[in-house]
């Protein structure tokens, strides 16, 4: 069994039927997937930064005061497919990163944790940014 | 020469080298095979022949300064799970080989059994889901660490000692249920 099963693999060596993949392959793997994770938490991030912005925009404060009207005006205009995306991007980004280097040690609660905060980071910092940014252009105009 | 100075030559383009590493797993990873997915020789030949030419296909992916021993034996792994998928094993008993599950001195010390029984701890071994059965292979027989199971299995450290203690409770009910039988 043992010499037949050598041969078996060296002839298959020899003949070229079996190829070492080479080392770009690897590197490409490994960098699409990081790259992968990278822009589906990205992307999970501003989809959360875009949802505050439209909740923004619908005023919650005004329509409260118009009560059950307002409060179905928020209910049916709340921007649910946005923060449905980014749950499942995060996921993605989750299962993604879990796939990095030597993540496999990581227990899920730890990859979960890691990327809930990287994703609410981001976000924040988004929100942050283009208040900043509103702030900035409001002071210009006058 | 250790496996990974073999294994850096090989990745070089020195292709006889792969003959050494051949030589140093194959019966190793012959009997992990054997004890996980419990089928004839032949079949068992079969995987342990894909594991070797997966290994060689992706050699060049392995970082040689991690241990070889648990990369390859991370490729039997999924090879034998694929195997089990297909064929959609679970648990079997096939003809009885004697030096299947070979007298294991630390196993018995751990749970508790004498000598004699070890044609039942044999069977009841076999009895078990496939995560407790090759924790306890990889543990027990091939005496690998639990930072190698670790990276083996690709689980947390902390997370193979609850294996490896669910796998012993389950093996000394199902010995005190006589199982098997």
């Amino acid at each position: 069994m043992v010499k037949k099963l050598k041969t078996k693999i060296i002839n298959k060596i020899d003949s070229g039927e079996v190829k070492m993949k080479p080392r770009w392959h690897f590197w490409v793997r490994s960098a699409g997937i990081k790259a992968g994770a990278t822009i589906t938490i990205m992307t999970a991030a501003v989809l959360i930064a875009w949802a505050t912005y439209l909740v923004e925009l619908l005023k919650p404060k005004e329509l409260l005061e118009y009560g059950d009207l307002g409060q179905q005006i928020i209910l049916t205009d709340f921007p649910y497919l946005a923060g449905l995306a980014s749950v499942f991007l995060a996921l993605i980004g989750g299962a993604l990163y879990s796939r990095v280097g030597e993540n496999y040690k990581k227990t899920a609660r730890i990859i979960g944790l890691t990327i809930a905060v990287a994703v609410i980071a981001v976000a924040v910092g988004l929100i942050v940014v283009r208040r900043w940014r509103e702030l900035e252009i409001g002071l210009w105009l006058i | 020469m250790t496996d990974e100075e073999v294994v850096q030559k090989v990745q070089g383009g020195e292709k006889e080298g792969y003959v050494k590493v051949v030589e140093r797993y194959q019966k190793k990873l012959f009997w992990y095979l054997q004890r996980l997915i419990n089928q004839p020789n032949e079949e068992v030949e079969d995987v342990l022949q894909d594991v070797f030419i997966n290994a060689y296909t992706n050699l060049k992916g392995f970082d040689t300064r991690r241990k070889f021993s648990s990369w390859v034996y991370r490729i039997a792994h999924n090879k034998a799970v694929d195997y089990m998928k297909k064929k959609k094993l679970k648990t079997t008993t096939i003809e009885d080989k004697e030096e299947f599950f070979e007298t294991n001195e630390k196993l018995f010390e751990e749970l508790a059994i004498e000598r004699e029984r070890a044609r039942e701890v044999k069977k009841t071994i076999e009895c078990l889901e496939v995560k407790y059965r090759e924790v306890i292979v990889l543990y027990f027989y091939d005496e690998k660490s639990y930072e190698d199971i670790s990276e083996i299995l690709h689980v947390p450290t902390g997370h193979v000692g609850v294996l490896l203690k669910r796998a012993k409770e389950k093996l000394k009910k199902l010995m005190s249920k006589n199982y098997y039988y």
